[in-house]
């Protein structure tokens, strides 16, 4: 049932997985807009990953050969989910998955980058993303909430919370932008 | 709008409606547009990396609480579960991988499992999604969880067993279940949360898929645990958890004689067995020797002699009444002995269980396991008055209660017709918990919490179950479901309570609901109070009309020139216009115009009236208020927690029994009562045996199922099966009778034997389970503390009543109550009471009743630790100190004029310890006496010092009896201080 003795012991291959874990996310939020399993599909990913551990080719970067397994789960997935009609053209799928794949060289600085920007951000600015990003309220909650915490005075629309979110985005965007020049990475 | 504008509202737009036609646009826009396509990548590092970034997360945790408590629904693939699942899952693989480094590293199987153990692992237990069929690294953290640490090697009733030969006949029950219990279970057990491969081994069903009866070669658990491949083997190296040969062995035989499966034995119901028969019949004294004797046979043991009469008699009071024999009962028990042994110890016996000493020492344990205290606990820890119910649970031991009946009226006696008062006190079992007063405190949130610590204690005393572990999810080893938790939970749901305090006089704090007990001259009190206060009520309200009046007039007035004395707030309702008042407000004002501006008459009858009122609201405060149970009019519902989270609700429930258990004629919707007689019904198959075994718990030191705790598939196996299920149908069918039971036990042979240490067992049963011998260990602290109150005469053998307060060191409790409570101690012979009256606080219990459970929650195993602090304490502690004075002076008092050191030590010795002193014991303690006499005799002003700790004791003015009394009570402390005295021997 079970392969027998791997090429690969378990801890290299969990520090891999856990390196690269985020960008696997970003390539299944990339091709199926709108998806909710994405943790299952990563997981299944590196199920099947480690099962093909043999397969890899500890000379190559781990990531595009990581990607390819979740590209692979994420378009069963939307098969599973009769979803094949919302399915990017195959030509736009290898793009995105060269560029995760590429510009997940700076990955470490990225990240640092961005929480140094993060850092940057008012109390309450922070306080909305992570309404968001951390506690996965949709935008439209937050804005009911807000609404009743504001009670009487005009309320806060999911627009113009969109719009305050959009901008909150681009401003990070700027700033991971800016450090990461400063820290002598090419900008992307 | 700009470009990323635009493609975030397109991707939006295809997210969260699916809509396709955005789905179109938006590939569109980016295969077309290389600066749109670098906005998507962008956008999307932007959504995949902000719910990890650490500057956020902290923040989301900390504002939690405002989201939890709007109650949102959202996808589940969007959750802040889900996410901090996710990281947690990372955090997991981390931490696995760090623990199979030092596993290669360390390179050897047998430290796997302390690497696997010493990992401070939560995360395996919080996080259940990891438990899929995912990647080889996540699954290792599954294991490491300190809940459920590996035990090691095969143990069965404390015995090693690894050594004997495998069993001809294997019972799934003794011999296959705490294999796979042990060793499998935790991933293949009743949790569906938790289960790998779908394959559960604790059910038929289950384990049919992985065997193949009659054929070991055939099953795939077999193939499993024989594998030498690292990726097949079972259970999985990095588990930490590995099988003997013999289990190995054990598993493939019982495969072969066709796997049979059973029910786990104790959830069976006891049935009688049949006596057996032994080759040495004459030294059995009664059924219990047989089931002994007949297992040491089988192993070619022989038992050990009866102990000397001295030691009977010493360990029959010190384990029946808690105190040693005074020298003259023991001495007339060994000239008793020496005519007719059998019936010198039955009727000791009968003496013992007649005392009304005998209540106080069963009530020990039985306060350990209703967390009793006299306080609160928590940070305010105030102080409650609970102590009603430990004197009923004592009376109740005396007058021999049936345990039934004991059982059914601490958990329901409230539900009884008619409850007497006696019955209302015995319900305080469950408002023992502790009760959390704080100002931040969220009463619903305490109130579920004491909700949770009922159904613990309930579950642990009655049933030998860890139902907590079923308050999150379901049982990870026992057919618990989580909804039989929340069914139980039902049960005690319904207290007429809101999780706040609701009484406060003083230091004292309690919740509703309580009832309260003057004493008859408290009532007298009251009822002359009332009598008093009644004819001014009249008078009052029947000048009523008149004195309104009066005070409109006197209002205008006053408005204009307002009397100095009144306080600003009643000024405030005085310059309110009558409309706006509130009737509360308007006569407010007029008793304050009653007592300050009223005419002279009304004057004095309010004055009275205020005196009056104060009078009695002060008899009020001092009334005795017992917590009891009581059932709310309307009954609160009942949901399953989430989460064991009181904010979570799931699906509702009503009340019911554990649903793997015979239900007998209880049904869904029974009442507490019903549950208590379920309990004690002869359906369930769990109480009599968890009663009987924390008996013989007491009186052998560990139960015949060492995990008196715990009796689901996880508790050691018995020792003794068959006695255990004999004295379990035996006492049911007694009626419950508990001083037959001890009787029995007390007067076995097995029970009588010395308790001498003997080489030849030392391998065989280091921990004394086959009962070769009597068992011999320290006795609890309270004891030893009040062996030594008898011993030098200063007991004072009171029962009952209001906690005492005994020496214990300044500024104790000031130092642990951040200066709020002072310990004033008891004065005159209140400090020389039973320990079991010493006041309990729960945040600092008494320094020097060392290993006692810490009364916080249900505790049925006592600890049994030794370290220097034990010892410092017997010897300095003030209070052992002072007995060991008094019994100096007590002994050279009586010993006559012209009596010596020898006399002197060999009285407080015999005393002590209740026999005479060997030649080479009295010679060494002369010794001790004439080297202290040569210090103080030398050194007056020390002596004194010595002397002074004891109050109890006057320091002699003449220099020579004074040295004598100081040297004789430094012996009397090195005899205080002997094995012997300490230990129940």
């Amino acid at each position: 049932m079970m392969a027998g003795e791997k090429k690969m012991d378990g801890a290299r291959f969990a520090q891999l997985v856990l390196s690269g874990h985020a960008r696997m996310r970003m390539l299944v939020l990339s091709i199926a807009p709108g998806c909710q399993d994405v943790d299952d599909i990563v997981q299944e990913a590196c199920a099947a990953m480690w099962q093909k551990i043999d397969d890899y080719d500890a000379d190559r970067k781990f990531l595009p050969w990581a990607l390819a397994f979740v590209r692979f789960q994420t378009l069963a997935w939307l098969k599973s989910k009769g979803r094949d009609r919302l399915r990017f053209d195959d030509g736009l799928v290898d793009r995105l998955c060269q560029a995760i794949a590429s510009d997940g060289e700076a990955e470490g600085a990225r990240t640092e980058a961005l929480e140094l920007c993060l850092e940057g951000l008012s109390e309450s600015d922070r306080e909305l993303m992570a309404l968001r990003y951390v506690d996965g309220m949709k935008v439209a909650e937050i804005a009911q909430k807000t609404a009743k915490q504001n009670a009487g005075r005009s309320a806060t629309s999911a627009d113009s919370l969109y719009k305050t979110f959009a901008k909150l985005k681009a401003s990070l965007l700027r700033c991971v932008r800016s450090r990461m020049e400063e820290t002598g990475h090419v900008a992307s | 709008m700009s470009l990323p504008e635009k493609v975030e509202l397109l991707w939006r737009r295809a997210n969260e409606t699916d809509d396709a036609e955005a789905f179109a646009q938006l590939e569109d826009l980016i295969a077309e547009d290389e600066q749109a396509f670098r906005a998507y990548v962008d956008l999307m590092w932007m959504e995949s990396h902000l719910p990890f970034a650490n500057s956020l997360v902290k923040l989301g945790c900390d504002a939690g609480q405002p989201v939890a408590s709007e109650a949102l629904s959202r996808p589940a693939g969007e959750s802040k579960a889900a996410w901090s699942g996710t990281l947690v899952a990372i955090a997991a693989v981390v931490l696995a991988l760090l623990t199979l480094t030092a596993i290669l590293s360390s390179g050897d199987g047998e430290d796997a499992g302390s690497v696997a153990q010493s990992v401070p692992l939560e995360v395996g237990a919080k996080d259940e999604s990891l438990a899929g069929d995912g990647a080889e690294p996540e699954r290792k953290v599954a294991f490491s969880n300190l809940a459920h640490p590996p035990k090691v090697g095969g143990v069965s009733g404390g015995v090693l067993v690894d050594e004997e030969p495998v069993p001809e006949t294997i019972s799934f029950n003794f011999h296959v279940r705490s294999i796979l219990s042990e060793n499998c279970f935790y991933c293949h057990g009743p949790d569906p949360n938790h289960r790998e491969a779908d394959l559960r081994l604790d059910t038929e069903e289950g384990l049919l898929n992985a065997v193949e009866p009659e054929s070991p070669e055939d099953s795939e658990l077999i193939a499993r645990i024989f594998s030498d491949d690292q990726d097949m083997q079972m259970p999985p190296h990095y588990s930490g958890r590995s099988l003997t040969r013999r289990q190995k062995a054990i598993l493939s035989r019982w495969v072969e004689q066709g796997a049979k499966f059973e029910q786990h034995w104790a959830f069976m119901a006891p049935q009688k067995p049949a006596i057996p028969d032994v080759k040495n019949g004459d030294w059995a004294k009664n059924p219990i020797d047989r089931f002994v004797l007949a297992k040491l046979e089988s192993k070619s043991i022989k038992p050990s002699p009866r102990a000397k009469a001295t030691v009977i008699v010493r360990r029959l009071h010190l384990d029946l009444i808690g105190i040693p024999p005074r020298p003259e009962q023991s001495r007339a028990f060994v000239t008793a002995y020496q005519a007719d042994a059998d019936k010198a110890i039955d009727e000791l016996v009968d003496r013992l269980l007649a005392s009304e000493h005998f209540g106080e020492r069963m009530a020990m344990p039985w306060l350990d396991v209703a967390r009793y205290s006299d306080s609160n606990g928590f940070q305010q820890d105030g102080d409650r008055s609970q102590w009603p119910w430990r004197d009923w649970v004592v009376r109740a031991f005396n007058a021999n209660m049936p345990f039934d009946q004991f059982t059914i009226e601490q958990l329901a006696g409230d539900l009884l017709e008619k409850p007497t008062q006696d019955q209302l006190i015995a319900t305080g079992f469950n408002r023992n918990h502790m009760l959390n007063g704080e100002g931040g405190a969220i009463a619903e949130e305490q109130r579920n919490n004491y909700v949770f610590d009922r159904v613990d204690a309930t579950a642990t005393t009655w049933l030998g179950l860890t139902m907590a572990c079923a308050q999150c999810h379901d049982h990870k080893y026992d057919p618990i479901t989580q909804e039989d938790y929340y069914k139980f939970f039902a049960y005690f749901n319904n207290v007429d309570e809101k999780g706040n305090v609701d009484r406060k006089v003083g230091r004292q704090q309690c919740a509703k609901p309580y009832i309260q007990m003057p004493t008859d001259s408290q009532s007298d009190e009251l009822k002359r109070i009332d009598g008093k206060i009644a004819p001014l009520n009249r008078e009052l309200a029947d000048s009523d009309q008149e004195i309104t009046k009066a005070m409109r007039r006197w209002e205008i007035e006053a408005r204009e020139a307002t009397p100095e004395s009144m306080g600003r707030d009643l000024f405030n309702i005085l310059v309110k216009d009558l409309s706006e008042r509130s009737k509360g407000e308007d006569n407010r004002l007029k008793g304050w115009f009653l007592e300050h501006a009223a005419s002279q008459r009304w004057r004095d009858l309010k004055k009275q009236q205020v005196r009056l009122q104060g009078a009695r609201r002060r008899v009020q405060e001092q009334i005795l208020t017992v917590m009891v149970m009581r059932e709310r009019k309307q009954p609160r519902e009942t949901f399953v927690l989430q989460r064991g989270n009181y904010e979570t609700r799931g699906r509702q429930v009503t009340t019911g029994v554990p649903s793997f258990l015979p239900r007998g004629n209880v049904d869904e919707g029974s009442t507490r009562l019903d549950l208590a007689r379920w309990l004690v019904s002869e359906e369930n198959p769990l109480t009599s045996r968890v009663v009987v075994n924390r008996f013989w718990q007491l009186f052998f030191g560990i139960g015949i199922v060492k995990t008196a705790e715990d009796f689901g598939v996880q508790a050691e196996l018995p020792s003794h099966r068959q006695l255990l299920d004999w004295l379990a149908v035996e006492f049911r069918e007694s009626g419950w009778d508990v001083k037959q039971l001890v009787r029995k036990i007390v007067t076995s042979e097995t029970y009588l034997q010395t308790s001498k240490f003997r080489k030849d067992l030392a391998e065989i049963d280091p921990e004394n389970r086959l009962l070769a011998r009597s068992p011999r260990y320290r006795l609890p602290s309270m004891l030893i503390r009040d062996s030594a109150l008898l011993v030098s005469g200063l007991l004072n053998a009171e029962v009952g009543g209001k906690p005492v307060y005994p020496w214990q060191p300044d500024r104790l409790w000031k130092e642990f109550s951040l200066e709020k409570f002072g310990y004033r101690p008891s004065q005159g012979n209140d400090r020389y009471r039973r320990g079991l009256y010493t006041f309990w606080r729960r945040t600092v219990p008494p320094p020097n009743m060392f290993d006692s459970a810490n009364r916080q929650t249900c505790t049925v195993k006592q600890a049994r630790t030794n370290t220097p602090l034990h010892a410092l304490t017997l010897l300095n502690d003030p209070t052992f100190v002072e007995t060991a004075c008094f019994l100096a002076a007590d002994v050279m008092a009586n010993g006559g004029e012209g009596a010596a050191a020898r006399s002197w030590v060999q009285d407080a010795f015999a005393r002590a310890v209740g026999r005479d002193a060997s030649q080479s014991e009295l010679e060494s303690l002369v010794r001790a006496f004439d080297q202290s006499h040569d210090f103080y005799e030398s050194a007056p002003e020390q002596a004194k010092a010595f002397l002074a700790v004891a109050d109890a004791v006057a320091i002699p003015a003449d220099g020579e009896k004074l040295s004598n009394l100081a040297a004789l009570a430094s012996a009397c402390q090195v005899i205080m201080n002997t094995d012997e005295f300490m230990t129940r021997e």
